[in-house]
């Protein structure tokens, strides 16, 4: 739930985008592909494509860059168990460590367009940076990220 | 262009094409796997938030749209006509054994009699 929340920083709206990711993850299940990234891997980016979607339909990315970037991060609102706890802290902190390794230039990018869910194009806009210099910021960003996060995937 | 697509960056127009592109059977170079390189990738980056779960009134809700959907859900083509086959599979079995079952009947009655006969036979010779 905390990717659409993040995304449309709306309670109600990220609650509405889990219930319509689990109707589809439902309806959806036998194309389910362990090898692309597990189960959860999947949820997530069934949400995220979801809130998107939604964020998009509804035209509220009308937001500024100092409003993304001041929202603070969401707070679980139960306790994982000890083992649960463990695992996310692994693998929070290996994926923190990838990001942290990017240029600035690229982090604030990819941070724009995963969890923000914004465009390039908006990304453009907003930045003030040439579409083509986002393009390749991306690709850089998620090239170097597959490199860093390669262990995590075997 | 993969890990934009991915990133669900791309604009709809440019999607779009990218998802009819993938779609087609024309010659890839690279396309798919590049795709599913990205995909990982986006796949590990949700775990840098912190997770949040939904009131318990979405699991509520969610459960109640489940049951209404199975009521009305039917089987993709592919499950089904697996499981028409495994069906299938287990009838053919079925009378396979039957027809074995059948077969070696009077062949079992005739050894058991034959050896009952000798049985018999023992039994005299005892005496």
């Amino acid at each position: 739930m905390a990717i659409a929340r993040r995304i449309l920083r709306n309670v109600e709206e990220a609650e509405d985008i889990v219930q319509e990711t689990f109707l589809e993850l439902w309806r959806r299940a036998p194309q389910f592909d362990g090898r692309r990234g597990g189960l959860v891997a999947w949820i997530v980016t069934i949400a995220r494509s979801r809130a998107i979607d939604r964020l998009r339909s509804c035209s509220t990315a009308g937001r500024t860059i100092d409003e993304v970037m001041a929202t603070p991060e969401v707070h679980p609102s139960g306790p994982p168990s000890p083992v649960e706890h463990t695992e996310r802290r692994l693998t929070e902190s290996k994926v923190a460590e990838a990001l942290a390794a990017l240029p600035p230039e690229q982090r604030r990018t990819i941070q724009l367009a995963y969890f923000d869910g914004l465009s390039q194009t908006e990304i453009s806009a907003k930045t003030g940076c040439p579409l083509g210099t986002v393009k390749m910021r991306v690709k850089l960003a998620v090239g170097k990220l597959k490199t860093l996060l390669k262990d995590d995937f075997s | 262009m993969a890990p934009a697509y991915v990133l669900v960056a791309l604009d709809d127009q440019e999607r779009s094409a990218c998802t009819q592109h993938l779609a087609t059977r024309a010659p890839h170079h690279g396309c798919r796997e590049a795709v599913a390189a990205a995909e990982m990738v986006a796949a590990r980056l949700g775990a840098a938030l912190i997770p949040q779960r939904p009131s318990p009134q979405v699991w509520r809700e969610i459960a109640a749209r489940l049951q209404e959907d199975r009521g009305t859900a039917t089987l993709p083509d592919e499950v089904a006509r697996r499981r028409g086959l495994y069906h299938l599979c287990g009838w053919l079995v079925a009378a396979a054994l039957v027809g074995v079952y059948l077969y070696n009947a009077p062949l079992d009655r005739r050894a058991l009699q034959a050896k009952i006969g000798l049985g018999g036979q023992v039994a005299s010779a005892g005496h």
